[in-house]
C-alpha cells in the first residue's frame, strides 16, 4: 500500500491481558491525498494515530504542530479539513469510505463543496429533552422514558455512553449500580437499552448549542438544524480536561490523560512508548496502570502536592510496576518538534515554586495530563441559570435543590456537569432527575417519589459518606440550596426563560 | 472626591471624549462607568465605520469621523497601541430597480457632500467580493472610504492613552444620580460616595436617559434590542462590509481580522428587552439572505451569538452637547447604532463645546437636544442591523 508522506506505523495493541478490540470492516480513506486504511467504528483521529500520524494541523498564529489531546470533542487539537469542511473535529466524526481527510496549515480557507446539501429544520415539540449521552444521561433518560415520556437524547458523538466507554475497570457496589461490571461494559448496556426504546428518540452527531427566549433549545446536527420546546430539559454535558502551563505544552504527546485513555481502551491504539504522568489524582494512577498493562513502560508520575491525591489501591497497583511517584515535583518542560522527545521535571518548595538545580530530563514520546477537569456548565451559564464557584467541583456549576433543578425552571443538571464525581454518581443523579422530570409532568407519583428519596438517601448518606469522597460532598452539599432557598434565588435573579 | 471634568460611561465614546479633552490640555479628568471598560454598546457593536448616510449631519459629522479613524491609527497617535482601521469599504448591493435608483441619487448626495461613494455593476462587485455569488444583484453602492476596525484594539489603544495622560477611570462605580442647584449640576452621586466636578459629560448610554432624570431633563432614549453572531475564523476572503439593501431588515457581513465573520439582520423587537434573551429565529434569518451570496456560508459554524442596545433617539441621530438648563453638563448619546464609528467625532465636538463654547463643524449644532424639544427631527434612511 502506498504510505507517501504518511507514517506507516501500527500503533494498534493486537494483544492485551484483559480486553479484545473488535475490528471487522476495515475502511479506506484518503489522508492528504494518500489511500489509509482503518477500521469501521474508529474515529478520523484514532485512526490517523493508529498508523503514526502524530500531526493534525498547524496552529494559527505561530504554525506549531497540535496532535492528538482530549479526543472527545472538548478541545480544538484534531480539526482538519474533511470532504471540504474545515474545523472538523475529527476525534469525533467516524471514519467513511472514500472520505479526503487533509491537515490545516493555520486558519483554513471557507468551505468547499463536496458534502450533500444541508438538510433543512426541523421543529420538535418533546417533554424531555436530555443533553449529553454519557451515563448521566442515558440514566437521565431510560428514567424519563420508562414512565412513558417522549424523550429526545442529543449527543455530540457518533457514538452514545460517553466515557463509559473507555473506563475498563471494574466497578465497585451492588448489582443494582452495576458493580462488577466494566465501565465499557455499562456504556454499552445503557447504550442499547437507550437505543432500542421506543420512547426515546436519539440524535447522534448533534450539538446542543443554546438555550433561547421561549423555552427553545436549539440542535444543529450534521446536515440539519433542530429547534426542541421540551417541557424539561436534563443537561447532562461532562466534564473537559484541564490544561498545565509549561514550555512546550502543544507539542504532540502531550496529551489529556483522558484522551489517551480513549485512544488505548476504547479504540486499542498505544497512545506512547515512554510515559511521564503528571498529576497522581485517580486518572493520573488508573491510566498509568492501563498503560503498564497495554505494553507502555511509565518513567515517572509527577506530583506538585506533598501527598498523592488517588487512592491508595490505584497508587499501590503502579508502585508494585517500580513506578515512582515523585511527588513535590512538577513539570518544567517537554521538548521536541513534531513529537515529545522529553521532558524537565523539578522539584518545587512549599510555596510550590522550583527549587534550582533539582531539574530532571527524562526522555519520553508521551506526556499525559492529569490534572482534573471542569464541569461543561456553559449551557447553564448562557440559559441564564445561577452558578457558583466551587473549587472541590472542579469549577463554575450551577446552583441547585436537592432534586437537581437549577435556577431556571423545569432545567435539571446530572453527572460531572453538576461538578466532577464520577460514573457511578453520574448514574445515580441522571435517574434523580429523570425522577424529578417525572414528578414535575406528571405530578408526584408514589413509586417515583420513594424510589427518588431511596436514591437520594444512597447519594448522600451512604455512597458519598466515604471518606474518599468526602471532598466532592463538601462540594455538592455547598451548591445545594432547598426550595425555598431556590425560590428566593429565582426572584432576586429571574431566569430569562423557562420550560414546561 | 473632585475632578474639573467627569465623564459618566467609559465606552467609546466616554474615552474618546477624555482622551481629545487631555490632547487639548485639560488634565483632571475622571471617568466613571456602572460596569467596565466597554461594557456596554461598544464591545457588542459589528464595528462598521462609513460616511455613506442619507442625511446631511450623518455623512458630514461621519465624513469627519472616517477622517480621524485614520489619523488616530497612526503610530504616533493611537495606532502604537495597537489601534488599526482597515479601510476595506462597504457594498451595499441592490436586486431591485428601484433600489438601483435611490442609489443614484444617494451617491449624488454623498459625492456633493464629498463622499466618493459610487455604483457599480455585477461584475464589479464580484471582484470586490470574492466568492460572492452575484446572480441576483443589479448593482451596488461602493464606499471605498468606510471600513472597519477591531472593537477590542480600538477600546484598549484609548483606555492605555487615557491612562498615560492621567486619566483617572473607575469601574463598576455606578452613577445613582447628578445633584443639581442654581443652573450647574454639582455632583455626581455614585454607589462610592459623591464626586464633585466643574464639567458633566453624559456618555452613558441609554443610561442617561435615567441620569439627565434626576435632574429634571427629559432625553427620549429607547434600548432597541438588536442581535449579532460571529462564525469561526478563516483566512481573509473578503475586506467590505457587505449589506443587502433589498432583503428587509439590512442583513450584513463582515470579516475581522482575526478572520471571523460577523453576521447582524435587524428583526422586529420589543424595546427594553433583556440582552440575555436570545432568540432561536435570529440565526437562521440573518444567515438566510447571506448564505444566498455566499453558499460556503451553511458549512460554517457560529461560534457566539449576542444581544446589544441601539440606543435610539427619535431620528436616528446623536443627541450632543449642552442643554438649556444646565450651563455644565454636555450629553453625547443615542447615536442609534453609530455610536462606534462617530467616537472620535464625538471626542473631538464634545471638547470643543466644553472648551469653545462651540463646534467647528456646524451640522453638530442641529444634533442638540433642542431639535427634540422643538421637534425638528433629520430624517436618515440608512440604518443597519
Amino acid at each position: 500500500m502506498p504510505h507517501t508522506g504518511v507514517p506507516a506505523r501500527d500503533r494498534r495493541i493486537w494483544e492485551h491481558p484483559i480486553l479484545t478490540f473488535r475490528r471487522d470492516k476495515k475502511v479506506r480513506f484518503y489522508f492528504e491525498g494518500v489511500e489509509v486504511e482503518a477500521y469501521e467504528g474508529e474515529s478520523i483521529a484514532a485512526a490517523l494515530y493508529a498508523i503514526g500520524v502524530d500531526v493534525f494541523s498547524y496552529s494559527i498564529k505561530l504554525s506549531r504542530p497540535r496532535g492528538a489531546f482530549c479526543m472527545i470533542g472538548k478541545c480544538s487539537s484534531c480539526f482538519m479539513r474533511v470532504d471540504g469542511i474545515p474545523n472538523t473535529r475529527t476525534c469525533i466524526e467516524p471514519v467513511r469510505e472514500g472520505m479526503k481527510v487533509e491537515r490545516q496549515y493555520g486558519l483554513a480557507e471557507v468551505p468547499s463543496f463536496s458534502r450533500e446539501e444541508a438538510g433543512g429544520e426541523e421543529v420538535i415539540e418533546t417533554d424531555v429533552l436530555v443533553i449529553g449521552g454519557g451515563p448521566a444521561g442515558l440514566s437521565a433518560a431510560l428514567t424519563t422514558a420508562k414512565y412513558g415520556l417522549d424523550t429526545v437524547l442529543v449527543n455530540e458523538h457518533f457514538k452514545l455512553g460517553g466515557q463509559l466507554l473507555k473506563q475498563t475497570h471494574k466497578f465497585f457496589g451492588s448489582k443494582d449500580l452495576f458493580g462488577g461490571l466494566r465501565g465499557f461494559q455499562i456504556g454499552e448496556r445503557l447504550s442499547g437499552m437507550v437505543l432500542e426504546h421506543k420512547n426515546i428518540r436519539v440524535l447522534l452527531q448533534t450539538v446542543a448549542y443554546g438555550i433561547f427566549r421561549g423555552g427553545w433549545v436549539g440542535l444543529a446536527g450534521k446536515n440539519r438544524l433542530y429547534r426542541v420546546r421540551p417541557k424539561a430539559v436534563v443537561v447532562a454535558s461532562g466534564a473537559s480536561e484541564n490544561y498545565l502551563v509549561f514550555q512546550g505544552n502543544d507539542i504532540p504527546g502531550v496529551m489529556g490523560a483522558g484522551g489517551a485513555q480513549t485512544l488505548m481502551n476504547e479504540y486499542g491504539i498505544l497512545p506512547g512508548n515512554e510515559v511521564v504522568t503528571v498529576g497522581s489524582g485517580n486518572v493520573g494512577l488508573i491510566v498509568s496502570y492501563q498503560l503498564l498493562q497495554a505494553g507502555a513502560s511509565v518513567k515517572a508520575i509527577v506530583e506538585i502536592l506533598p501527598e498523592i491525591g488517588g487512592w491508595f489501591v490505584h497508587a499501590a497497583k503502579v508502585r508494585r510496576y517500580g513506578v515512582p511517584i515523585l511527588t513535590r515535583h512538577t513539570l518544567r518542560a517537554v521538548w521536541g518538534g513534531e513529537r515529545v522527545e522529553g521532558a524537565t521535571i523539578v522539584e518545587v518548595d512549599r510555596r510550590f515554586r522550583p527549587i534550582p538545580g533539582t531539574e530532571k530530563d527524562i526522555s519520553c514520546d508521551l506526556v499525559l495530563i492529569a490534572v482534573g477537569l471542569t464541569p461543561d456548565t456553559r449551557l447553564f451559564a448562557q440559559a441564564g441559570a445561577v452558578m457558583k464557584w466551587v473549587p472541590e467541583l472542579g469549577g463554575s456549576v450551577p446552583l441547585r435543590t436537592k432534586y437537581l433543578e437549577v435556577s431556571v425552571p423545569s432545567m435539571y443538571v446530572a453527572g460531572d456537569a453538576s461538578g466532577i464525581e464520577e460514573a457511578t454518581t453520574a448514574i445515580l443523579e441522571g435517574e434523580v432527575a429523570g425522577l424529578s422530570v417525572v414528578s414535575k409532568l406528571q405530578g408526584l407519583k408514589a413509586d417515583a417519589a420513594e424510589r427518588r428519596e431511596r436514591l437520594l438517601r444512597f447519594l448522600w448518606d451512604g455512597y458519598r459518606a466515604s471518606p474518599l469522597l468526602s471532598r466532592a460532598r463538601a462540594g455538592k452539599e455547598a451548591v445545594t440550596v432547598s426550595e425555598g432557598e431556590m425560590s428566593e434565588v429565582r426572584r432576586r435573579y429571574p431566569p430569562i426563560t423557562s420550560f414546561g | 472626591m473632585r475632578a474639573d471634568v467627569l465623564i459618566i460611561g467609559a465606552g467609546i465614546s466616554g474615552l474618546s471624549i477624555a482622551y481629545t479633552l487631555t490632547k487639548r490640555g485639560v488634565k483632571d479628568i475622571v471617568v466613571v462607568d456602572a460596569e467596565y471598560v466597554g461594557s456596554g454598546s461598544t464591545s457588542r457593536c459589528a464595528t462598521g465605520i462609513r460616511a455613506s448616510f442619507t442625511s446631511e449631519e450623518h455623512v458630514v459629522l461621519m465624513k469627519h469621523s472616517v477622517e480621524l479613524w485614520r489619523e488616530l491609527s497612526k503610530p504616533e497617535e493611537l495606532g502604537r497601541y495597537g489601534l488599526a482601521f482597515d479601510q476595506g469599504g462597504y457594498v451595499w448591493t441592490a436586486s431591485k430597480d428601484e433600489s438601483v435608483e435611490l442609489f443614484r441619487r444617494l451617491v449624488t448626495l454623498q459625492n456633493s457632500l464629498g463622499v466618493p461613494t459610487r455604483i457599480v455593476d455585477p461584475d464589479k462587485l464580484k471582484g470586490l467580493v470574492p466568492t460572492m455569488k452575484v446572480d441576483e444583484a443589479k448593482a451596488a453602492l461602493y464606499d471605498p472610504t468606510a471600513g472597519k476596525s477591531y472593537v477590542f484594539d480600538t477600546l484598549n489603544a484609548y483606555l492605555m492613552a487615557c491612562r498615560r495622560k492621567g486619566v483617572k477611570i473607575m469601574e463598576f462605580t455606578s452613577v445613582r444620580k447628578l445633584v443639581a442647584s442654581g443652573g450647574r449640576v454639582k455632583a455626581a452621586v455614585t454607589e462610592r460616595g459623591e464626586i464633585e466636578a466643574d464639567t458633566f459629560i453624559v456618555a452613558a448610554g441609554g443610561g442617561s436617559k435615567e441620569l439627565m432624570e434626576s435632574i429634571g431633563i427629559e432625553v427620549p432614549l429607547k434600548n432597541l434590542p438588536r442581535h449579532v453572531m460571529i462564525t469561526e475564523a478563516f483566512k481573509p476572503v473578503f475586506s467590505p462590509l457587505v449589506i443587502d439593501w433589498d432583503a428587509g431588515g439590512a442583513p450584513f457581513i463582515v470579516q475581522t481580522k482575526e478572520g471571523n465573520f460577523i453576521i447582524g439582520r435587524e428583526i422586529a423587537e420589543e424595546p427594553e428587552k433583556s440582552l440575555k434573551s436570545v432568540r432561536i429565529d435570529f440565526i437562521p434569518t440573518a444567515i438566510a439572505p447571506i448564505a444566498k451570496w455566499f453558499p460556503w456560508l451553511k458549512y460554517v459554524r457560529v461560534m457566539r451569538y449576542w444581544m446589544g442596545y441601539y440606543v435610539t433617539s427619535p431620528d436616528h441621530h446623536p443627541i450632543y452637547g449642552p442643554v438649556e438648563e444646565y450651563e455644565n453638563v454636555y450629553l453625547a448619546c443615542g447615536y442609534s447604532g453609530h455610536g462606534y464609528m462617530l467616537a472620535p467625532v464625538t471626542g473631538k465636538l464634545i471638547a470643543e463645546w466644553v472648551l469653545d463654547g462651540r463646534p467647528s463643524i456646524p451640522q453638530a449644532e442641529r444634533l442638540t437636544l433642542r431639535r427634540i424639544r422643538e421637534g425638528k427631527l433629520i430624517e436618515e434612511l440608512a440604518i443597519v442591523g
